[in-house]
């Protein structure tokens, strides 16, 4: 197998990091005497910042000339479905026990439910395309079915916005952070804001890929 | 955080009891000196009643309070921080006496009167009722207080007397959460006055026979058990009898998401959390929610002939 990269290793670190303070705590009985509460809004909004962080690569990679951070753009996106993945299961298994009785009215009644349901399955079909195989192979499918993203971050930010109670400030400020992102993929924005690169930025990209 | 205990080093259930048993022989074996001391009624003493939810140290069904820990430890309180855990600390220095509380509007008798005032002139009764959050958890926490009908008796309203609006403190300096100026501080509650002249709707000033702590709403706030946690307004300032519906600050900020009534209802959803089950603290799964919190029999009669779907 080949050495990954030092991107794909700091992304990674960086990915996994939170998990561990949020784990450590966890065992000391911080979150005591109702774990859970905490558990599912620590796992929610991680999936919802490494979704935007995965989403922020593509034009920061632009407009700093960093080719390099198209590797953390795959590692944040997968630490984003599997942060996704661990709140559905608390939510499920943890919170209602898999008890369908309760769970099924649950969804019949909460429309930010379906929200978060249909974009944790787009993330789940872009997890499972990510291998780079599929990718090679498939490429235009590939290019078409990744796009999708964009519709899952829609859907993620909206769950956030319709679960937070009172103050929505900080789902807002996702939400803006979201339009920005966007609105930096517009080529003609990207090209007013662009930082040419010179050889420093080669070097640490050359660093950042060996 | 290094103060943070782990579930298995929390003092036993067991302990409480013991220990609570053993303040009640104390007060037994005092109870010569406490007849010397002209008989103010104890704290400690349930009163005798026919009301089931007073019975003892369980609920009517059975069930154990909650660990004085957790209820003291785990408090909804946006006057300090929207994270559950924070305002037991945040709290800590809240100046909760001297206290007193005005009682006005259309009544005839008006007074501003003082929480230890208030204490004293009203016998104290033990009550453990069911507190069931609108987010979904809930509680058994045993009270002491004062039935709000007692004041209302006093305070003598008019006719004119519909609805008790409830005013929390406002002091931004030591609450602050206050400063979050997205809500529309101080917090303010309502009942109709039938509801506030009921025999469960409760004046607290202790939980486990010691005097409120600050994060639990101290020195004195409401305890209406067969509606939604957030109805029982903490650190009460105001109390003004009035014709019109109050409009609470819930009501102001999403009157989608909470109504004036607020009853415990598992067949109204919320477009949030589950209302048909809960997660009791300290309890490993879900249960399900009882209509009007379990207290169906005391209290259907206020509402007869409402549609509850629509008065939620």
């Amino acid at each position: 197998m080949k050495k990954p990269s030092k991107i794909t290793v700091i992304s990674w670190v960086a990915a996994v990091l939170p998990a561990v303070w949020f784990i450590i705590a966890y065992a000391q009985g911080s979150y005591e005497p109702y774990p859970t509460l905490f558990l599912t809004q620590f796992s929610g909004t991680a999936a919802i910042t490494f979704l935007l962080l995965s989403l922020a690569c593509t034009p920061l990679r632009t407009i700093f000339s960093l080719s390099s951070l198209i590797q953390s753009r795959k590692v944040f996106g997968l630490a984003s479905f599997y942060y996704a993945l661990a709140h559905a299961l608390t939510f499920l298994v943890l919170d209602f026990q898999l008890k369908w009785k309760w769970l099924i009215p649950e969804f019949q009644n909460k429309p930010y439910l379906l929200l978060g349901l249909t974009a944790l399955l787009l993330l789940l079909v872009l997890a499972l395309t990510s291998i780079r195989t599929f990718q090679k192979r498939t490429s235009d499918l590939w290019r078409k079915i990744h796009r999708w993203v964009y519709a899952a971050a829609l859907l993620v930010l909206l769950h956030q916005y319709f679960a937070i109670k009172g103050d929505k400030r900080i789902a807002m400020i996702y939400l803006l952070v979201f339009a920005i992102l966007m609105v930096l993929r517009i080529p003609f924005i990207q090209s007013k804001v662009r930082i040419k690169g010179d050889d420093s930025t080669k070097k640490v990209n050359q660093w950042l890929l060996s | 955080m290094a103060e943070k205990k782990k579930r298995d080093e929390i003092t036993p259930q067991e302990l409480y009891r013991s220990r609570r048993a053993f303040l009640k022989r104390g007060l037994t074996l005092t109870s010569t000196a406490a007849l010397l001391a002209a008989c103010k009624p104890s704290v400690l003493e349930p009163t005798p009643t026919a009301n089931p939810a007073i019975a003892g140290l369980v609920d009517e069904f059975g069930a154990d309070p909650t660990l004085e820990e957790d209820i003291t430890g785990f408090t909804n309180y946006y006057e300090f921080s929207s994270n559950k855990l924070k305002p037991t600390e945040l709290a800590q220095d809240f100046m909760t006496s001297p206290w007193t509380v005005q009682i006005g509007g259309t009544v005839s008798n008006p007074q501003e009167i003082s929480v230890d005032d208030l204490i004293a002139r009203y016998p104290i009764l033990e009550r453990v009722y069911r507190m069931r959050c609108v987010e979904g958890w809930s509680m058994v926490i045993p009270w002491q207080g004062f039935q709000l009908k007692d004041l209302i008796e006093d305070v003598k309203p008019t006719r004119d007397a519909r609805y008790v609006r409830f005013e929390g403190v406002f002091d931004p300096d030591q609450m602050p959460g206050q400063k979050n100026s997205t809500y529309p501080w101080p917090y303010v509650e309502g009942l109709r006055l039938d509801e506030a002249m009921h025999d469960l709707t409760l004046m607290a000033t202790g939980i486990y026979g010691k005097p409120l702590t600050p994060q639990n709403g101290a020195p004195i706030r409401l305890v209406v058990p067969w509606k939604y946690g957030f109805k029982s307004i903490k650190a009460i300032r105001k109390i003004d009898f009035v014709e019109e519906m109050p409009t609470s600050l819930w009501m102001a900020l999403s009157p989608g998401e909470y109504g004036f009534y607020a009853n415990v209802n598992p067949d109204v959803p919320h477009p949030r959390w589950s209302q048909a089950s809960e997660q009791r603290i300290g309890e490993s799964g879900r249960r399900d929610t009882l209509l009007f919190n379990g207290y169906e029999q005391q209290v259907q009669d206020l509402y007869s002939g409402m549609d509850l779907t629509v008065n939620y």
